[in-house]
């Protein structure tokens, strides 16, 4: 499980019970939407920059991965990579080198990155990232890493700022729209919004992040905060720490 | 622009309440301090006189004062007045006032000077407000010495009595308290108003309810809520997070 990283907090402590309900509600909420969808694949991408679009992904592959499913995160966000900050990992070797066919996709791989979750991190910061994505190549590399997996998250730059995520939007069953608490503009959002809509993309729907539920208009106590007994009861029910998921893994690893 | 929402606006004004106590207290505090430091205290004298339009009344003849005669007095109060405010008259109060190293010139005096009929009566109230007690006073007793016998002497009148010489001046304001009051009500409203405008030109986003109103019903996945430390405030947005 992703434990506190200098990039972003992975959700899984304790006292943000509400937190991780928070993702395992979106979790189900996807689920339902790509029901009927005939692709695997997801791309997530925000308005503007600094929307949370990184952590929503992370987080969500990581509780997706949670059901048993095989899951992969593909860090496509080639112009200012992170997701190998938040897993730790090497960026030396990613999507841009499998792009540029230096790399092959399983050298690129890093394997278990969590329970069930594989991550391919960007890699090198190539030149011309559009045009890699746009490549038979990342084509083909969706198509196997859509046979291969049970869901494919892809981390994708703003739409409004760049147009990558509209790129691969055609291989995709849709993308998911972050936008941030008091920090995403309406107006950027429905441009946003649009633009999916003339590329003929297929919009999941918008995840709204850094949600301060006092003076939002919610009652005093938010809407989660009932549910956050029952958090308090497996910390003390089952395990004798916050870190009961870390400590678990822990325990599973050292056999 | 926001649209007018009154539980989203009322939730916003709750958010800023601090800033709303900040500016309505510093508000009072700037305003009272002004006022206690800087505005003079105004001081109010007041000298009446009694006038009678009989002449050389003796006492066979006060019996026969009628209704007419003391109608004609209250009528006429108006009329004191007026001769009272030419400037041949406050040109000997202000003489008047020289010989006590006073020196006023004729428009201030109109200006502190307050002639007045008490009550519709036949008594004449003069009342005097300055920034200095003794000075109020000072001018009282001026024009208590003055008037009547600028009165007698234009008017005929039958006697002006003073009532009672003037005290010092009794503190008149500004009142401290008022003006304090009156400054945390500005800085009310100039702190609730502004959080209004800037309500109304905060376009982003806000919650669910609102997001799928602006948007034409759009699906909303969920809202993460902030992600909290041990001490339960916010985390700081780490290096890198998008």
């Amino acid at each position: 499980m992703a434990e506190k990283t200098s990039s972003g907090t992975n959700y899984e402590h304790g006292s943000n019970f509400r937190v991780a309900e928070a993702y395992r509600t979106i979790r189900t909420n996807l689920l339902f939407t790509l029901a009927n969808a005939d692709s695997n694949i997801v791309v997530v991408s925000s308005a503007e920059p600094s929307a949370g679009k990184s952590t929503l992904v992370a987080n969500l592959a990581i509780v997706m991965a949670q059901t048993g499913a095989r899951v992969v995160l593909v860090d496509a966000d080639m112009r200012k990579p992170v997701l190998h900050r938040s897993f730790r990992v090497s960026k030396s070797n990613g999507l841009s080198k499998v792009l540029g066919g230096l790399l092959t996709l399983d050298e690129a791989i890093c394997l278990s990155v969590a329970q069930n979750l594989d991550l391919i991190p960007a890699g090198s910061i190539p030149p011309n990232p559009s045009e890699l994505l746009g490549t038979e190549r990342m084509k083909k590399t969706l198509a196997t890493l859509s046979e291969r997996y049970d869901y494919v998250f892809i981390d994708t730059p703003p739409i409004g700022v760049v147009t990558d995520a509209m790129v691969l939007s055609p291989a995709a069953a849709g993308i998911v729209l972050v936008a941030r608490q008091k920090h995403t503009n309406y107006d950027d959002l429905q441009d946003t919004v649009e633009a999916v809509k003339q590329a003929d993309g297929n919009l999941l729907g918008v995840v709204i992040t850094d949600v301060r539920q006092e003076g939002m208009g919610y009652s005093h106590y938010g809407r989660y905060s009932r549910y956050s007994r029952y958090g308090r009861y497996y910390k003390s029910r089952y395990y004798r720490s916050y870190e009961y998921r870390y400590v678990a893994q822990k325990e599973n690893e050292n056999g | 622009m926001r649209e007018i929402n009154l539980q989203l606006l009322f939730a916003a004004l709750l958010q800023r309440i601090k800033w709303i106590i900040l500016f309505t207290a510093l508000g009072g505090i700037l305003l009272g301090g002004y006022t206690y430091f800087f505005v003079p205290s105004n001081y109010q004298s007041e000298v009446q006189m009694y006038v009678s339009n009989y002449k050389d009344l003796t006492e066979e003849d006060s019996s026969s004062v009628s209704i007419n005669g003391l109608t004609a007095s209250q009528s006429l109060v108006n009329e004191y007045i007026v001769i009272i405010e030419n400037d041949m008259v406050i040109d000997q109060i202000s003489a008047e006032l020289r010989k006590h190293n006073y020196v006023f010139g004729n428009k201030l005096i109109r200006k502190i000077m307050d002639l007045s009929s008490v009550d519709e009566t036949a008594m004449l109230s003069c009342k005097v407000t300055t920034s200095d007690p003794v000075l109020s006073k000072a001018v009282c007793d001026a024009v208590a010495k003055v008037v009547p016998e600028v009165l007698k002497e234009t008017m005929d009148i039958g006697s002006v009595k003073v009532m009672a010489p003037a005290e010092e001046g009794t503190i008149m304001g500004p009142s401290r308290t008022g003006k304090a009051i009156l400054g945390a009500a500005i800085g009310f409203v100039l702190s609730v108003g502004g959080i209004f405008i800037i309500f109304m030109m905060d376009n982003t986003v806000w919650n669910e309810q609102e997001l799928k109103r602006r948007l034409d019903n759009i699906t909303v996945l969920g809202e993460v809520p902030t992600i909290l430390d041990e001490n339960n405030t916010k985390k700081r947005k780490a290096k890198g997070d998008k």
